[in-house]
């Protein structure tokens, strides 16, 4: 929980002022909090407060009042380490350690002493979700604003902080990914049980989208009645067409960074002329920013032509001029009022500096203002130099509701002056009001950041938890085994903390060997977190028996590792598993009948998500290996393979029974159905041993019936036993085959012992 | 190869540039300075033109303290010998600066200071250090285009001078921010969490490690001997 009591803090700036006062509030984990209010409100001193962050932010000012997070108290200048901050300006958040972008990505997890595999997983898990994995291997430097602010994001949510705060990200992030990030924050909230705090100006986001707001009040060194009475004084400009001047001219052009990087522009042509103007439109890393780079000269185009006409009215201004993404570049003198009187023209930069709220800051220094004014007052001088072509990028950004309705007022104002107006924007806000304007929408470069699970075929993509990439992407079947068992990892630090394994991930490395299934991520989480814990029971056991080097079968751990444990526990403590990689297809018959000394009880047991060949094959060879023995096989899949696997000859689907469990620990949707059990043979089977998996006990029940089976016992393992080969107890019936509700929390796995009638009989 | 036989090969090039007696000295340091500045690139920035500059500004000032005799009003040998002598330690020093920053990668050098446990204070004070030239360059550039938008021109070395005043307000004041941003991001980022850490790029030693720790112990035996720079 998120408390904070009696909080105040003053905030020096030429006069001491206070930017809240007595501020309490308590947040529950798992909650979206939105924090709103006006430029200069205290939005981002409030995260940087609540992340302890204020003396390294802003040493001057002070605080007083009590923050607790999860029962710790925040000390300033002492972080947590598990909060995060994203901070509202993209470009200085590089740690500077690295130059590329997945390097970066995983700073905080090489912080962290992650092992280098699952900082390698995690970084692609979290490249796919937040649409980076096209840009992954890119350079830093060549990253876009909002492309750079994901970066940033992907870092912070790597780093799994219970306490995540974002300062005004929204300003840099495309629409596309404007919505989509708060379904990540609400997954990563609900999922870890954090607290996300995300600020933004007011009428940015609609408040709906928050469990809570905080809305911080206007202070008083903020005006806001400049806004409103300008505004409604400007109207739009009409410019009969006969008066057009053309003043800039761009034809055929094309443009890329470099042969490793997308085609930005091909063949762009435009026109724009004397005090009209023209949208710029597009996602993250489309190529927006790039166009105001060409049209300054700064990079030169690969082909086409740009002709720009100088300003009549200022003959000695520069004929593009352009408001930057960062502001911060322009200022060269101490006060607002000497930079607005600095190669501008100086009547038209105090009608916008009245306009734009920034009369009331004149002898302000401009690196003093919060972020919203200084992209104001950079606006208000790009504007006031009267170039022919102004170029915006991203004018909008950090701009509260009424902040943009005078930028728009003063945008009209700057096209009465004849200047055209290039604008690059996200902003719904500023497309609607200029919705005169010709548009150019730049097409995004990266499908795979737009292309949602929904919209990608079911041969392709398979509905696995978590798994979010193409498999044309993917490559041959090793990578794509690797790459699914990344996605698992994401879940480590979970396991970790719900179970005090401090080795859990060494011995998940050392034994899969990189092998075992991604999809059963959830599943791992579930032994995990579950009180019977069968995993750190089962390395115990690993530990126990002296082994060093144990590779399992590379389809299903959970089971697997059962299993594992289970033979150990009848004494064959001699078992080798092998990975899925060169897999002998004889391998698993052999390993049973070692394991077992062709005593009769045997399980196979696998998911089956994807038709993925080698999974089949590995099925197949389970089949094969324990045909002779006739026990049974036992799969669950997605509903819309079945037949698929009917067809890789897999004998028919028995029965679709039970729902998946609440959709609980992470596991599929709530539409994938426990298929049923796959007989090999029909008549030999006798002993049915089934490891329990996320499925209720009823469900295998019912499964085991349909299949002409006999129960004969079912038994399970008591949460607090610790199951040896000398304690043969640990196996106790249940009192009742009904008995079923406290089953999954208390124990991981229990043994089903049936019988095949037809068999009985043969065998007898 | 691994960064520290680049460190070591570095190192070994200093101590002979300095050592050896004239005019082998001057040899070495002009074999090294002209390697430096054909040698590709790997780290993905390549400061030489800054790094000329740098040096000829370095040896133009020199000039003017040592090179000249300003009660003669003529140029002074032995003022000449000595800048000269302190030319040679910078142009030795860039040399070596200069093919550290092309040859090594900013994750082979992060590697290198876990592996060998640096504090991270001084790992980021030595990446600050190294990158500050590349990283002024770049903001210098762009704090003077903005102006230049503002009619501040800056086209020529006179102009750019005048600018300069402004330019480093802009910069400084600039910096200062990006060093608040910065300090937060780094600690939120775990910068400063104490104990193991772990590194994605594995440093590995190969047959040029060997090659190149042989090639350094030959030169540092034969300067021990005073052989052939003697």
């Amino acid at each position: 929980m998120l408390e904070v009591n009696d909080l105040t803090l003053s905030f020096p700036s030429g006069q001491k002022i206070s930017l809240f006062r007595n501020l309490c509030l308590r947040f529950q984990p798992g909650s979206l909090v939105g924090v709103t209010g006006e430029s200069g409100s205290g939005k981002t001193a409030l995260l940087m407060a609540l992340g302890g962050y204020l003396p390294q932010w802003a040493p001057a000012c002070t605080l007083s009042g009590a923050i607790s997070v999860f029962g710790q108290p925040v000390r300033q200048g002492k972080a947590r380490n598990e909060t995060s901050i994203v901070i509202e300006n993209p470009y200085n958040q590089n740690t500077g350690f690295k130059s590329r972008v997945f390097e970066e990505l995983i700073v905080p997890l090489e912080m962290r002493a992650i092992p280098r595999e699952l900082m390698t997983a995690s970084a692609h898990c979290l490249a796919r979700r937040i649409g980076l994995s096209p840009i992954l291997h890119s350079k830093l430097d060549s990253l876009s604003g909002g492309e750079l602010q994901r970066l940033h994001i992907g870092a912070a949510l790597a780093a799994r902080p219970d306490l995540l705060l974002l300062d005004q990200i929204l300003a840099e992030l495309d629409s596309d990914f404007n919505q989509r990030i708060f379904e990540i924050l609400r997954t990563y909230a609900k999922g870890r049980n954090a607290i996300v705090l995300l600020s933004f100006s007011p009428g940015e986001v609609e408040f709906h989208r928050f469990d809570a707001i905080v809305n911080l009040s206007t202070p008083s060194h903020v005006s806001s009645k400049s806004f409103s009475t300008v505004t409604a004084s400007c109207g739009k400009t009409a410019v009969k067409s006969s008066e057009r001047t053309r003043v800039l001219k761009i034809r055929d052009l094309h443009f890329q960074y470099s042969p490793d990087r997308p085609l930005l522009f091909d063949g762009l042509n435009l026109d724009v002329f004397q005090g009209e103007g023209c949208l710029i439109l597009g996602p993250n890393g489309s190529g927006k920013s790039t166009l105001g780079k060409l049209l300054l000269g700064l990079i030169k185009p690969d082909s086409g032509s740009m002709e720009v006409s100088a300003s009549k009215e200022a003959p000695g201004a520069h004929s593009v001029n352009c408001s930057f993404q960062n502001p911060d570049l322009y200022f060269c003198k101490r006060t607002v009022r000497e930079e607005l009187a600095f190669g501008t023209q100086r009547e038209l930069a105090g009608k916008l500096a009245d306009l734009l709220g920034l009369s009331d800051h004149y002898e302000s220094n401009p690196y003093d203002l919060p972020r919203g004014l200084r992209k104001r007052l950079s606006f208000a001088i790009a504007a006031s130099c009267q170039p022919a072509v102004l170029f915006l990028d991203e004018p909008s950004q950090y701009q509260d509701a009424g902040a943009v309705s005078t930028l728009i007022a003063a945008m009209r104002l700057i096209q009465e002056q004849k200047t055209a107006l290039l604008i690059c924007t996200h902003d719904r806000r500023i497309i609607d009001e200029f919705a005169d304007f010709p548009r150019i929408s730049l097409p995004s470069h990266y499908p795979a950041m737009t292309k949602t699970r929904s919209q990608t075929s079911l041969k392709t993509q398979p509905p696995s938890p978590g798994l979010y990439a193409d498999k044309s992407d993917i490559g041959d079947t090793r990578t794509w085994f690797r790459k699914i068992w990344f996605e698992a990892i994401d879940q480590w630090i979970d396991i970790e903390r719900h179970t005090g394994a401090d080795n859990f991930l060494d011995l998940l490395v050392k034994t899969t060997q990189g092998a075992f299934r991604l999809d059963q991520a959830s599943r791992i989480l579930d032994i995990g977190c579950g009180q019977g814990n069968g995993l750190i029971a089962a390395r115990k056991r690993l530990d126990a028996n002296g082994l060093s080097k144990v590779r399992l079968l590379g389809v299903d751990l959970q089971p697997a590792l059962i299993d594992y444990a289970r033979w150990q526990s009848l004494g064959h403590t001699n078992i080798t598993f092998e990975t899925a990689d060169g897999i002998d297809r004889g391998l698993v018959g052999k390993m049973c009948e070692k394991a077992l000394g062709g005593k009769a009880t045997v399980v196979a047991c696998t998911y089956v998500l994807h038709e993925e060949p080698e999974l089949f094959a590995l099925l197949k060879a389970i089949a094969a290996g324990i045909q002779d023995k006739g026990y049974l096989v036992c799969t669950l899949v997605d509903p819309r393979w079945s037949e698929a696997l009917a067809s890789k000859g897999f004998v028919k689907v028995v029965q679709k029974a039970g729902l998946d469990r609440n959709g609980r620990h992470g596991a599929p949707a709530p539409d994938w159905r426990w298929l049923g059990l796959y007989p090999i043979t029909q008549n030999r089977g006798q002993t049915i041993y089934l490891p329990y998996v996320s499925r209720t006990l009823e469900d295998y029940q019912k499964a085991i019936l349909s299949c002409g089976f006999t129960i004969l016992s079912i038994s399970t393992i008591a949460a607090n036993q610790t199951e040896t080969p000398n304690n043969p107890a640990v196996f106790y019936p249940l009192a009742s085959s009904n008995d079923t509700s406290t089953l999954y929390e208390t124990s991981p796995s229990v043994l089903i012992v049936a019988r095949k009638l037809g068999a009985i009989s043969k065998s007898d | 190869m691994h960064p520290a036989s680049r460190f070591l090969l570095a190192l070994c090039f200093l101590t002979a540039a300095l050592h050896a007696e004239m005019p082998f000295n001057y040899l070495i340091v002009a074999s090294g300075l002209l390697y430096s500045f054909w040698v590709s690139c790997r780290s993905g920035f390549n400061p030489a033109k800054v790094f000329a500059k740098m040096l000829c500004l370095a040896l133009f000032m020199l000039f003017l303290i040592h090179g000249l005799d300003y009660h003669a009003r003529a140029a002074s040998m032995k003022g000449l010998k000595i800048m000269g002598e302190a030319g040679l330690r910078f142009a030795s020093l860039f040399a070596a600066t200069l093919w550290l920053v092309k040859r090594t990668k900013k994750e082979e050098l992060f590697a290198l200071m876990l592996a060998l446990k640096i504090p991270m204070p001084v790992t980021v004070l030595i990446f600050r250090a190294i990158w500050f030239v590349p990283h002024i360059s770049k903001r210098i550039k762009d704090v003077l285009l903005a102006h230049s938008l503002r009619g501040v021109k800056s086209t020529n070395f006179f102009r750019r001078f005048l600018a300069l005043p402004a330019a480093l307000y802009a910069i400084f004041s600039s910096m200062l921010l990006e060093i608040c941003d910065s300090s937060v991001t780094l600690l939120s980022k775990g910068i400063w969490i104490e104990g193991k850490k772990s590194s994605l790029l594995t440093l590995q030693w190969s047959y040029k490690d060997f090659l190149a720790a042989a090639a350094c112990l030959f030169v540092f035996i034969l300067i021990l001997k005073g052989y052939p720079f003697a």
